[in-house]
């Protein structure tokens, strides 16, 4: 059995179906991706996950737990990174995090080595004494990871954790999430950013309307669309007939025509790039770069629902 | 945990300098400020010469009336003559031929514009070389206008009074003008009219003393506006705790603590437990500031007037906690809180005496914490010892036990 097995789960607001009859496994040691766009109905599913919030139907299990039955002993295997930034503003990082320990239930050497370990993962020892509230959203948001993992949970539950934050901190937080698997921490990850559940994610579901409309690994999903890559071509001098003339290329799917780029949709790049880039010469166009995406998870997702994850 | 809990609120307060100037500070200064405008009025063997004050009151409704009869007539009563006139000009010359020193012009509409919310004013008119008449009748006025303005006027319409000084010559050139403050102010400024009738009606209670001394049969004005201010302080700073909790539910941190495992009990709890402090330190400010700057009596037992401060701090926080408990956002908690403050002050018998209320309000008023509370630190003002007031204590704590209980039962854990 899973080491978390969720079935079947409902939950509304009223009329609205936030969770609809969803059923997931994660396994221990994952990084589980869960990516959707906004009122998808990822923070509500995590929501009843952290026992935050009751299922009006379905069940979870947590190793041998129910969570109906046990949500004490569950909240231990968790640590929620909640979607807002959960701090005292006016209170000190350090004080937030001896804060958040204490409730966690750790106390003397142990809380103190926690926090410094803490204060260290956000990178933000040297801030330790400085109020929440003066700290940048970036800053605000390490410590908010900080605090969930003061406890050394099993699993990390972090609902969209890059919401609004500079590169820096957005690198810092990714490469922390990295760190913490290859530690053997079990992560759940929530985003609507494609990039990142990409990048991290062993597998992913794929939440909307309240349903995960896919799951599986980053491959399975992608063999969803069919076999497709991108040949992603920016360019310059362009005489306005390359669309037309690219579409008979042989294995070309689509193209899409850019003001300084163009891309086309491929079975299978290697096979087509030359005659792509002959056509191109031919019609005396400048070529600046050339990159081949593997299909990307924001493609699935059209795919699947017919829309853009990001408008 | 509990307590971890409740010193972190603690720490949000200490570094909140507002609310902490409100909480901790203003009952002082106000109780200075007042203090000393009012001061004279609560000493009867003040050495104010008496004078005679004409009253033109051409206001039909009741508001003037108990101006007149209440502010005027029975707590100004060490310091005043009131007589009435109905002639305006006959007033204006009994002043300009020197038979009365000063004169009041209660002006048409006065009660009406008042309840619905403009601005209206009071004047007084007094002889240069008689300021002091002016400036007695002006704190009365505006004392007593103050608290009805807060009561039912809310933030909306203000009483002016308005001081001239007449010459002999000359019959109107300089105006003194002194607004209406602020309603955070005001809530501050309150009771110093119904003293004197509520003393009544406390006084008719019957506590025998067990040592056989002979009681005081009624507590003096400044102890039952200390009492009363103190009742009141107590609610405002339980609104703190209401605050903070609702900010902890916007703040999102109620959610994550709810993920550590500490349950809305524990929390609830610590809560109540950091705003019972900071409700009761409060409490304890104001009287030994009002025994100390004021000379203020409230008995002799310190052991009871701990305790009972204790005890209206519980039931106070309480309050607060359920409030906040059941809050959705901030501007809710706020008017909730003004909404209990108002009833339980109005019916508890602290804006208007219990003898003016219907009959089912003064039964009410046993249901309101302020009652209870104003009882028990009655009793130890009136010489009674610790014990007469364990059943006030008992009752008080029995509503803050209630009071928590609800907000447990309907603790909302979501800000929306
Ligand atoms: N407490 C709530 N009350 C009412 N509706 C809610 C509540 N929480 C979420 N919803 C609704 O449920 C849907 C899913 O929301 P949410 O789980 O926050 O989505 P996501 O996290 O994927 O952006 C949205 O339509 C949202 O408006
Ligand atoms: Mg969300």
């Amino acid at each position: 059995m899973a080491f978390i097995d969720i079935k079947n789960l409902c939950k509304s607001f009223g009329s609205k179906k936030a969770v609809d009859n969803v059923s997931l496994e994660i396994e221990e040691g994952e990084v589980f991706g869960l990516l959707g766009p906004n009122g998808a109905g990822k923070s509500t599913l995590i929501s009843m996950l952290s026992t935050l919030i009751k299922p009006d139907a379905g069940e979870i299990t947590v190793g041998v737990y129910d969570l109906s039955e046990k949500p004490s002993e569950i909240k231990k295997f968790f640590g929620l990174v909640p979607q807002e930034i959960a701090l005292y503003p006016t209170l000190t990082a350090k004080e937030n995090l001896f804060f958040w320990g204490r409730m966690y239930g750790l106390g003397g050497r142990l809380l103190k080595e926690r926090v410094e370990e803490g204060l260290e993962l956000a990178g933000l020892s040297d801030r330790a004494k400085d109020r929440i509230e003066s700290f940048s959203g970036g800053m605000k948001r390490r410590i908010n990871v900080a605090a969930a993992l003061l406890h050394h949970p099993r699993a990390i539950i972090m609902d969209e954790p890059t919401v609004g934050i500079d590169p820096q901190s957005r690198n810092h937080i990714l490469e922390t999430v990295q760190r913490l698997n290859k530690e053997g921490m079990t992560v759940i990850y929530t985003s609507h950013y494609m990039e990142e559940v990409e990048l991290l994610c062993t597998r992913i579901a794929i939440m909307d309307g309240g349903k995960v409309i896919a799951a599986g690994s980053k491959e399975e999903l992608q063999k969803l669309v069919g076999e497709t890559e991108t040949i992603n071509i920016r360019i310059s001098n362009m005489s306005g007939k390359e669309k037309s003339l690219i579409e008979k290329i042989e294995g070309v799917e689509s193209v899409t025509v850019g003001e300084d780029k163009i891309t086309i949709a491929v079975k299978d790049a290697d096979s087509v790039l030359a005659s792509v880039i002959s056509q191109f010469d031919a019609l005396k166009c400048k070529i600046h770069s050339i990159n081949i995406d593997e299909t990307n998870l924001e493609r699935v997702f059209l795919h699947l629902t017919g829309k853009a994850l990001r408008d | 945990m509990i307590f971890r809990i409740a010193i972190k609120d603690l720490k949000i307060v200490f570094r909140d300098k507002k609310a902490l100037a409100i909480m901790l500070i203003m009952p002082a200064v106000i109780m200075f400020i007042l203090g000393s405008a009012l001061g004279p009025m609560f000493e009867g063997s003040n050495p104010i010469e008496r004078f005679t004050v004409v009253v033109v009151n051409k206001d039909e409704g009741i508001l003037s009336q108990v101006l007149i009869q209440d502010g005027f007539r029975k707590h100004g009563a060490d310091m005043l003559n009131t007589f009435l006139e109905s002639d305006e000009e006959k007033a204006n010359e009994m002043l300009r031929s020197k038979k009365v020193s000063t004169i009041v012009i209660i002006p048409e509409g006065f009660t009406r514009k008042f309840f619905e919310g403009y601005d209206t004013n009071i004047r007084i008119k007094t002889q240069a070389d008689r300021q002091y008449n002016a400036s007695v009748i002006k704190s009365i006025t505006e004392a007593f206008c103050r608290q009805f303005y807060l009561y039912w006027a809310a933030a909306s319409s203000g009483v002016e009074v308005i001081t001239e000084i007449i010459n002999e010559e000359s019959h109107s050139d300089e105006n003194t003008k002194a607004l209406i403050p602020d309603i955070t102010t005001v809530m501050f400024d309150m009771q110093q009219k119904t003293g004197a009738a509520d003393i009544e009606f406390y006084g008719e209670k019957d506590v025998e003393s067990e040592d056989g001394n002979k009681k005081r049969e009624t507590v003096s004005g400044m102890q039952y506006y200390s009492v009363a201010m103190l009742v009141m302080f107590v609610l405002f700073g339980a609104s703190t705790g209401t605050k903070l909790m609702v900010e902890e539910r916007q703040s999102n941190t109620l959610g994550r603590l709810l993920t550590t495992g500490v349950g809305k009990v524990k929390i609830i709890t610590g809560k109540f437990l950091g705003l019972l402090f900071i409700t009761f330190t409060q409490a304890m400010i104001l009287i030994v500031f009002t025994r100390f700057v004021y000379g203020v009596d409230w008995g002799r037992s310190v052991l009871g007037v701990v305790t009972i401060t204790l005890c209206i701090a519980f039931s106070g926080s309480g309050l607060g906690m359920m409030i906040g408990s059941m809050a959705k956002t901030s501007s809710a908690a706020e008017g909730l809180s003004q909404l209990f403050i108002q009833t339980f002050t109005v019916i508890g018998g602290g804006m208007m005496p219990l003898y003016m209320m219907p009959g089912f309000l003064r039964v009410l008023s046993r249901g309101t914490l302020n009652w209870w509370a104003a009882n028990g630190y009655y009793d130890l003002m009136l010489g009674s010892n610790y014990t007469a007031i364990l059943p006030c204590c008992g009752v008080l704590i029995l509503m803050g036990v209630l009071y928590l209980g609800v907000g447990v039962a309907r603790f909302r854990t979501q800000a929306s």
